[in-house]
């Protein structure tokens, strides 16, 4: 699974994937899991660059681009 | 963090005044169920020892009975280490004197269940019983999410509302079951599955995740549904048509600031200016006569003249964050406020601080980040606020006499000055005195919609009463002490005023002749008093500090003054001109002041020092009521003292090196 994970910043727009690990100290861990960024949740990037624009679950949310560059997804296909 | 037992048992003693807490994530329509609920029954306050606000409110039940309704800061868990958190926690399990509430209302965002489920899920460990007001369900349906409130009820173990508050549905519902709650506690047979005590944030999740898969029905996929949000949002958060929007939106703002609130505050300056005349026809003439006149209603004049731009500011704010530009907006600035040490959220302090600092300072609560806080904080008060407006419409028309475009200019750099140095010191601070980069900016983007009045209009008089209640008391006592260094000690009249009054009342004399020869011995009169009062003497003391900067002891001496509130300056640079003592700047005043003199007869103002005092006064930190309020927000007279002695020492650097540079360009 590791191997297939990439960089939430180089997923394609409309992309959607699963939420694997943000590699952000524990306050930012704690935050982004507050704001439902949880174990293989479901994100898809609505929009890339600064700020890229993901949606988790239902929520939308507003990233800066060295964040998004921190968390790691798994790339899936469908829609939600 | 401290965990109660789980279960939701009725409270055992019926208290006289029922209490519920309202609590929800960020954006999710708490405060229109406060104002709803409350109306203008409503205050805010602070929890001790912390910068934490949240506002308590009296609404009634049926027959009359009253309820207290306290309404928390939006946030998302209730487990983090952040004070709202904290507070919310306390208030949940009855600490430190506070008193446990009956009830808790939470507000969820229909349309996106699973996240606002979390803190559901967190609260119902807490004991307390727990109504779920499921708001916004017109978004939600129009983005095709259905939610089985019967079910969601039996799920969760709490009883459930489904409401649109913007519109007023559902709030009989909630009345109904708050009574219902009162009378016989949470619903019996609580679910198996909630969540344990202390449970971690993906264990909420889960259980969140399994109950809205069995309680919402989706119609279509989302991605067709916010295709409409993403092209919007692709446009506002664009480097440069966001940037474009964000210009053309602050204009607007700007314009409405200075434009609408010019009326109200003429109107406040007339009315208090007919208040002093009262006072001053009624008072016998004396040293209680000044106090009330100058010292207490100049003051309270002082204070209030603020509170047209301040509330008209805090509405229009109000307005955009209901219409989820505000978010959007953050990200914009973040690009640029990054590259000097502050996060994107700091724009809405550096903009509140147009009108006064000390808001400003306040709204920098919403900086999640402690040291971004610090840096926003301690930059601040270098934004142009409203005060200083009369000093730069003086100053800039003394520098540039004949040419009013040249003086316009003057005015615009002034304002780019003062938020020039704001970045560049944060760049500084954030490599020096409170080291770090800002927090990669994470924000929720709520939901496009409408914006509410009835939200705005009390959030303006909410802040308008906060203002007056922190500021206005810090500003009105500085007043008075400041009056009182100007007016004493009282000194005998000279010798010259003496003759002048004598020749003013010669017999024979035209009556024009001796109006103008009082006159005239009224303002060698004043000139004379302010020149000997504690101040005027400070100022000839201090005047050595200031002489490379231009200044001779009645611009230092007017510095000084300036204290009490900056547009002080004008005044009494008017006295020292002999003219009325007036803080308006109208073109009689001007002409006076700009043929003011020196002792040794030379002009006060050149260009080289119009230039001086202007770059001084657009830098330096001339509030105390602005530190008293950092002092406050820091928790420590440290970062008041750093503010002042940096602020104060720039001003000083900037000023000397405008006016020796245009005395050496020949520019005298």
């Amino acid at each position: 699974m590791l191997a297939t994970r990439v960089r939430l910043s180089d997923l394609p727009e409309g992309a959607l994937a699963t939420f694997d690990q943000a590699d952000v100290d524990l306050p930012m861990q704690r935050l982004l899991g507050s704001l439902g960024f949880t174990a293989a949740c479901q994100v898809r990037l609505c929009k890339s660059g600064e700020p890229f624009i993901v949606r988790v679950r239902s929520s939308r949310i507003g990233l800066s681009r060295a964040l998004a560059a921190a968390i790691y997804v798994i790339p899936t296909n469908g829609s939600i | 963090m401290p965990v109660p037992a789980a279960g939701g048992a009725a409270v055992a003693s019926v208290p006289a005044v029922r209490r519920i807490l309202l609590l929800g994530n960020p954006n999710t329509g708490k405060t229109t169920v406060f104002n709803r609920l409350c109306g203008a029954r409503a205050k805010t306050a602070n929890f001790p020892g912390t910068t934490v606000t949240f506002r308590i409110g009296q609404a009634f039940l049926g027959e009359g009975r009253p309820l207290q309704v306290v309404d928390l800061p939006g946030l998302y868990v209730l487990d983090t280490d952040a004070d709202e958190a904290r507070d919310a926690r306390s208030l949940l399990l009855g600490d430190d004197n506070h008193r446990r509430p009956d009830a808790v209302v939470v507000l969820v965002d229909a349309s996106n269940l699973v996240r606002n489920l979390m803190l559901v899920g967190e609260l119902r460990a807490f004991g307390v019983p727990v109504i779920v007001c499921l708001n916004m369900t017109d978004l939600a349906t129009r983005r095709g999410v259905e939610i089985d409130a019967g079910r969601l009820a039996n799920r969760i173990g709490a009883r459930v509302v489904p409401m649109v508050a913007s519109k007023g549905i559902g709030m009989a519902a909630l009345v109904h079951e708050l009574e219902a709650v009162f009378a016989a506690g949470c619903p019996p047979g609580e679910p198996s599955d909630l969540p344990a005590p202390g449970a971690s944030i993906e264990a909420l999740a889960a259980w969140a995740d399994t109950i809205a898969a069995e309680v919402v029905r989706q119609r279509g996929t989302l991605d067709e549904i916010d295709r409409r949000t993403d092209q919007v949002d692709r446009v506002v958060t664009h480097p440069v048509a966001g940037t474009a929007i964000f210009v053309a939106v602050m204009g607007g703002l700007f314009w409405a600031l200075f434009e609408l609130a010019a009326v109200p505050m003429d109107l406040i300056e007339v009315t208090f200016g007919t208040l002093g005349s009262f006072a001053r026809a009624w008072l016998p003439a004396g040293a209680l006569q000044d106090l009330v006149t100058d010292g207490v209603i100049g003051g309270i004049a002082g204070t209030v003249v603020f509170l047209p731009q301040i509330m008209l500011l805090f509405f229009l704010i109000s307005l955009l964050e209901d219409t989820g530009y505000l978010a959007r907006a953050a990200f914009v600035n973040d690009r640029f406020f990054r590259r000097f040490g502050l996060p994107g959220q700091a724009f809405v302090p550096l903009l509140t601080a147009h009108a006064c600092a000390i808001p400003g300072l306040m709204s920098t609560r919403l900086i999640p980040d402690k040291r971004d806080r610090l840096r926003a904080i301690l930059v601040l008060p270098f934004m142009s606020c409203s005060a200083r407006l009369p000093v730069y419409v003086l100053l800039t028309s003394l520098l540039f006499a004949d040419r009013p475009g040249l003086a316009g200019l003057a005015f615009a750099g002034a304002y780019v000055l003062g938020a020039a140095a704001a970045f560049v010191t944060a760049a500084v601070f954030g490599r020096t005195l409170v080291r770090g980069r800002p927090r990669p900016m994470v924000l929720e983007l709520p939901s496009y919609k409408r914006p509410s009045l009835m939200n705005a209009l009390f959030t303006a008089r909410d802040q308008g009463l906060s203002f007056l209640k922190t500021a206005g008391t810090i500003i009105f006592a500085i007043s008075v002490v400041m009056w009182w260094l100007s007016a004493y000690p009282r000194s005998a009249p000279p010798a010259d005023v003496l003759a002048l009054r004598a020749q003013a009342s010669a017999p024979g004399l035209p009556v024009d002749e001796a109006a103008r020869l009082a006159a005239e011995a009224d303002a060698l009169e004043g000139r004379a008093a302010q020149a000997s009062s504690f101040a005027g003497r400070l100022g000839q003391f201090v005047q050595p500090v200031f002489a490379p900067l231009g200044f001779d002891w009645q611009l230092t001496d007017a510095i000084l003054t300036s204290f009490i509130a900056r547009e002080v300056f004008v005044s009494t640079m008017s006295v020292l001109a002999g003219a009325s003592d007036t803080a308006d700047v109208d073109e009689g005043v001007i002409q006076r002041i700009r043929t003011m003199t020196r002792e040794d007869g030379g002009p006060v103002f050149t260009r080289a020092t119009s230039a001086s005092a202007l770059v001084f006064f657009v830098l330096a930190m001339q509030c105390l009521a602005t530190l008293a309020v950092t002092r406050r927000e820091t928790g420590g007279l440290k970062y008041a003292a750093i503010q002042l002695g940096y602020m104060s020492g720039l001003a000083w650097a900037a000023a000397f090196v405008v006016y020796q540079g245009l005395r050496l360009a020949g520019i005298g």
